[in-house]
């Protein structure tokens, strides 16, 4: 028999086959013997005894580093499950704390938006609501001290600062004509020139376009505090607020803008 | 080895000397065994059946129970927009406090520290420490912040709970109108409760496995049934305007010390209401500080005698009659009696000849009473009717009123004189603005809309259904009706302060008595004024109401000045100029 066949494992059943007779292995250490081998006659050499025991070894090792890196393959892949979960916390905690940064913002922004504060804030500021509209026919003349600009005009405040609070409708003083004819085009150009107002029927703008032709005569009794007279609402909420008090010093760049198209 | 063998094979000569007795011993034991072992199997195998098939369900959902844990989605309410899309409501994160007191070792410390954070007094905060139970809320839908601040002190036994808040950024604006919610969520008035279906939207669900600590187990089962966003609400309200009538409106009942007061404001073509405002308002954020009675909404839910508004109706019925025309002269005495009542006008004349138009701009009582007197009790009632007296306007708004108009069957000759001029009926604000909207639309009623459509999470509108519309009285009767009632905001009428010039604005002053509820009579006054601008291409119908003024109590001398400024600001807002038409100047006196 060769070495070969004896290296080979055998099949338990093979082992159990055969007769009821003692095996031949039981007295010849624990080298295994084919089925059909004559009995007690196979004396296995030593040098094979120990192929097979560094066989198993080697067998051993394989199964035992099987098992180790199916082990640490697990290990490996629950972590990186286990890292996409914490990945994913630590995202979802972002994303609350943006989306409750979101919110307070857009509260807060909300808030600041609202009519009420808008009217409020520029109450402070020494505005007050815009009264009716005033109209301007084509080719009417501007109002006394009109400076025009690309979307507007202001009319100076009268003369009296001490204009009653934001609910009294000044009564017009400076109206220069009614509208001539119903569609006519002017109409929508309207100009609204209230006495101290700077309102137009554009858009607003934050621009900065009044002017004061008394400018340079300093007012004694103009508020420390100088708003700016913006065109007319900061937001579209608020009730047109106007400067009560132009500033002594007006800003320049209203005076090089071309009139407004609708007055002419 | 263990191959059985049958018994009677015979046993290898080795063993065979003590093979015949144990044979038989053997045998009877190994069958014994093998009984008991088949037994034992069996019984193994039942409680495998048992425990894998029949109960299988029942254990699975026992262990998954132990581990699993679920966690209810809320699904965000809608938000409830102007008609530009802001925001007057929507919800926000919040969390609500709670305490467990078996858990809380020192209760007046624990309350002080809680009640300093919460800004709230320390009896009420610790009031909840000493409740029996495990546990209470101590406050409901705190802000974020104030969580963190909670959360920062480790208080035991004081735990959060996810909630949401409900935020209006325009405190008190429009609260009449868009109502508010419960502490469930749920909307108890306004439209938040009309359309609490529609904002609540569906909630959801995440079901997770847990560890003991309470980790998720990440290769764990995970379910989650999406929470369904409620829809956003879109009303026709335009938040600028409404806060402008507000506004003008809290003005005006602080300086008349009236009780209440309504501004509305409607596009008369497509029955958009505007701004509909009232006095008192309320905050939304603090409704247990005000008096339940005044949470709801009087421009809808609150009848009152409607008074000299309503005699354009009379009027419109008697043209629609051919029975009058605008220079048609009434002579008009001092007095008129009807059978038992006496008629006056509010100021004391001789008698004078006015011509209809001038018992419209002149506000007459008595000229009121003689055309429906010409007109009938049924033709009255008829006209009524058609311009939506006795029933509601179709809004659809929670707790509308429909007012009173009696059958006119039961009218007496007094009902028909009283009711010409607007007493004996009752209305709501919005159903006289309503009459004006309709003769301003050239005599076609519109129904007035609340809401424009409601918005999905997905960005989809869907528009809301237009209401009827129908023909009330003919073109004609409207333009002249309208071309009258321009006279009332004349020199030469009651009404001047209502006036804008170069607009010209048609309208009518009422100066009602007022059903004081508790006596059941007539005590104080509803002053009114209801107008539309421009009267020959009218945009705009606004109405206002005062309800129980002291001092003056003339609808045109309180009512319509704040018509006035709410017109002029909402035709210059909405970017509407003049026509530019001549005045009508019809003749007042014959």
């Amino acid at each position: 028999m060769s070495v070969e066949s004896i290296t080979k494992p055998v099949p338990a059943s093979a082992l159990s086959r055969g007769t009821g007779r003692a095996r031949p292995g039981l007295h010849q250490g624990r080298g295994r013997t084919r089925p059909g081998s004559t009995a007690g006659t196979a004396a296995t050499p030593v040098a094979s005894g120990q192929r097979v025991r560094a066989s198993r070894a080697w067998f051993l090792g394989i199964v035992l580093g099987l098992l180790g890196a199916g082990l640490v393959g697990l290990l490996l892949l629950n972590t990186a499950s286990a890292q996409d979960a914490f990945r994913l916390h630590d995202l979802q905690t972002r994303a609350a704390d943006l989306s409750r940064q979101e919110q307070s913002l857009s509260l807060q922004a909300s808030v600041l938006a609202d009519p009420g504060t808008l009217s409020g804030r520029a109450g402070r500021l020494g505005m007050v609501p815009g009264g009716d509209p005033q109209f301007l026919g084509p080719g009417a003349p501007l109002p006394a001290g009109c400076q025009p600009t690309a979307d507007g005009c202001v009319v100076p405040a009268p003369k009296t600062t001490s204009q009653p609070p934001a609910q009294a409708t000044p009564k017009p003083t400076s109206r220069v004509a009614k509208t001539q004819a119903a569609g006519n085009p002017a109409v929508q150009n309207q100009l609204t020139a209230r006495p101290g107002t700077a309102t137009t029927t554009t858009p607003p703008t934050t621009r900065p376009t009044a002017t004061r032709p008394q400018a340079k005569t300093p007012n004694k009794t103009a508020p420390k505090v100088q708003p700016t007279p913006t065109r007319a609402p900061i937001h579209a909420g608020t009730q047109q607020p106007i400067p009560r008090q132009a500033p002594s010093r007006a800003p320049t760049p209203a005076q090089s803008v071309p009139a407004h198209p609708g007055v002419r | 080895m263990g191959h059985a063998r049958p018994p009677s094979e015979p046993l290898p000569h080795h063993l065979a000397g003590r093979g015949r007795q144990w044979g038989r011993l053997g045998d009877r034991r190994l069958r014994g065994v093998a009984i008991g072992l088949a037994v034992l199997l069996g019984l193994l195998g039942v409680r495998f059946v048992q425990l894998q098939g029949l109960d299988a369900a029942k254990y699975r959902e026992q262990a998954m129970s132990q581990r699993a844990r679920t966690i209810d989605l809320s699904a965000t309410r809608g938000q409830i927009l102007d008609r530009h899309g802001v925001a007057f409501a929507y919800d926000v994160d919040a969390r609500d406090v709670y305490v467990n007191p078996k858990h809380v070792q020192d209760k007046v410390a624990t309350a002080a520290a809680l009640a300093q954070v919460l800004g709230q007094p320390m009896e009420v905060v610790f009031e909840s420490m000493v409740a029996p139970g495990s546990f209470g809320y101590v406050a409901r839908a705190v802000d974020r912040d104030v969580a963190d601040q909670i959360m920062d002190l480790h208080l035991q036994g004081v735990g959060l709970l996810p909630a949401t808040r409900r935020i209006h950024p325009g405190g008190d604006l429009a609260a009449n109108v868009i109502g508010f919610t419960g502490t469930d969520g749920r909307g108890l008035e306004g439209v938040e409760a009309a359309y609490d279906q529609l904002l609540a939207g569906t909630p959801g669900s995440l079901t997770v496995e847990e560890d003991q600590a309470g980790r998720r187990i990440p290769s764990g089962e995970r379910r989650e049934t999406t929470p369904v966003a409620g829809r956003d609400v879109q009303l026709t309200l335009d938040r600028d305007l409404q806060w402008r009538a507000q506004s003008t409106l809290a003005r005006a009942v602080t300086a008349t010390q009236s009780r209440g007061g309504v501004a509305i404001v409607m596009d008369p073509r497509t029955g958009d209401l505007l701004a509909m405002a009232n006095a008192p308002a309320f905050n939304p954020d603090a409704i247990s500080k005000f008096d339940p009675a005044a949470l709801g909404n009087p421009a809808t839910n609150q009848a009152f005698e409607p008074g000299s508004v309503n005699k354009v109706i009379t009027v419109a019925a008697a043209m629609e009659a051919g029975l009058v025309a605008p220079d048609t002269p009434v002579t008009v005495p001092p007095q008129l009696k009807v059978i038992d009542r006496v008629i006056n006008d509010a100021e004391p004349h001789p008698t004078e000849r006015l011509t209809v138009a001038g018992v419209l701009a002149r506000s007459s009582n008595i000229g009121a009473a003689l055309i429906a007197q010409k007109l009938g009790a049924q033709r009255l009632h008829a006209a009524l009717q058609a311009f939506g007296m006795g029933r509601t306007t179709g809004l659809g708004f929670p707790g509308e009123s429909s007012g009173q108009l009696p059958p006119a069957e039961t009218w007496s000759g007094v009902n028909t004189a009283t009711i010409a001029y607007g007493q004996g009926i009752s209305a709501t604000a919005i159903q006289m603005a309503d009459v004006y909207a309709t003769i301003a639309n050239g005599g076609v009623h519109v129904t007035p809309r609340l809401i424009t459509g409601t918005r999905g999470s997905d960005g989809a509108v869907h528009p809301a259904p237009a209401g009827p519309t129908g023909r009330v009285v003919s073109p004609g009767t409207a333009e002249t009706l309208t071309r009258m009632l321009e006279e009332v905001t004349t020199t030469n009428g009651t009404a001047p302060k209502a006036a804008i010039p170069p607009y010209l604005i048609a309208g009518k002053t009422g100066t009602a008595n007022r059903v004081d509820p508790r006596c059941g009579c007539y005590r104080g006054y509803v002053s009114s004024f209801i107008g539309f601008a421009p009267a020959d291409k009218p945009q705009l119908v606004v109405a206002v109401v005062l309800d129980d003024p002291q001092g003056s109590h003339f609808g045109g001398q309180i009512a319509a000045p704040v018509f006035h400024e709410i017109m002029s600001y909402a035709l210059a807002q909405l970017r509407i100029p003049p026509t530019g038409a001549p005045p009508a100047k019809l003749r007042l006196t014959p």
